[in-house]
């Protein structure tokens, strides 16, 4: 295509180049609003909260294990892994002090009728409430024998289900961790650190 | 407008995309600087991290920095500078919170739209129609 009377001045050619940007960058945007561009969290070094009115998953193991922070100390946590995950109306808080006083960020995704997913979800906890309903669980399985792809270390008490139902999640955590992680309908917002999700 | 001197940098400046190699630099360096961001114990990143976060970074600083002393091959340069600041919308924590990406958009855009000195005497120049063609 040769758009002779655009290419000869400067302002046609900036239009030129800026319309195809402008229509790229709205289409990619609109992707990451929709969900459809996967985004992994790392938030390490303080205990956060994650909160969901309802996480069903298939593939759960559960075993001890440890958390390094990133100055390298260890926390015992229990590790959960969910093979594959939704979770409605998840919401993650997290409250540091920092020279400027205590800031904290609060994270929502998933709520209504478009839930965030996760891929291969492993979480290092230290406190979990909720009403949970297991399919096909074994307790007392040998956390090297866990039927999820991430297992423990051999002597280690653990359990695993086919799938697991929490409603009303409150977690308490060290670490998250997931291959994909899509929040669909995501809103980050730095809070005075008062509120967390519960 | 007053044109200001016709001192050497400012005949070196007109020589090249000048301020779009610049916008696509600083562009690169703040997403560089946009995956440090450290409060406290907090670190705040999103997107797939690791090796891409780094050479996306490097590639617009390089392409700014080369659209400017190689002022020839500007299209070529403001065109990839494009194509990896819209990438980094997805690459490098949302583009540098988004400024990122805006810079560099803005630069690569400049920088592909710039007119060489021929290309500048050329629109200046009465046009001539040849027979035959339509306008």
């Amino acid at each position: 295509m040769k758009f002779p009377s655009l290419t000869r001045s400067h302002a046609g050619r900036v239009t030129l180049a800026a319309v195809p940007v402008g229509i790229v960058a709205a289409v990619l945007l609109g992707g990451v609003a929709q969900g459809s561009v996967p985004v992994s969290f790392a938030v390490s070094g303080t205990q956060f909260q994650i909160g969901a009115s309802q996480l069903d998953g298939t593939g759960f193991s559960q075993y001890a294990g440890v958390a390094t922070d990133s100055e390298g100390a260890e926390h015992t946590v229990a590790i959960a892994n969910i093979q594959s995950a939704t979770l409605t109306d998840l919401c993650q808080s997290v409250i540091s002090e920092t020279p400027l006083g205590t800031i904290g960020v609060l994270i929502k995704a998933g709520g209504g009728d478009n839930p965030a997913t996760a891929t291969d979800l492993q979480i290092g906890m230290t406190g979990l409430k909720g009403d949970a309903s297991f399919g096909n669980i074994r307790i007392g399985v040998d956390a090297s024998t866990v039927n999820t792809d991430a297992k423990g270390t051999a002597g280690d008490f653990a359990q695993d289900s086919d799938s697991v139902s929490i409603t009303n999640l409150q977690q308490t955590a060290w670490s998250t961790q997931a291959a994909v992680f899509t929040l669909n309908g995501m809103s980050l917002e730095l809070t005075d650190g008062s509120q967390g999700c519960f | 407008m007053r044109r200001r001197g016709n001192g050497r940098f400012s005949l070196w400046r007109k020589d090249r995309p000048f301020i779009g190699g610049i916008l696509v630099a600083i562009g690169g360096i703040e997403m560089f600087f946009s995956g440090q961001l450290d409060l406290g114990n907090l670190q705040i990143h999103l997107g797939i991290e690791g090796l891409q976060a780094t050479i996306i970074p490097i590639v617009l600083v390089l392409l700014g920095v080369l659209s400017i002393t190689m002022p020839a091959h500007h299209v070529f340069y403001g065109v990839i500078a494009l194509a990896v600041a819209l990438y980094a919308l997805v690459g490098v924590n949302l583009g540098g919170f988004l400024i990122g990406t805006i810079l560099s958009c803005v630069g690569g855009v400049l920088v592909t739209a710039w007119m060489t000195p021929q290309a500048r005497a050329l629109s200046k120049a009465p046009r001539d129609v040849p027979a035959g063609e339509s306008e």
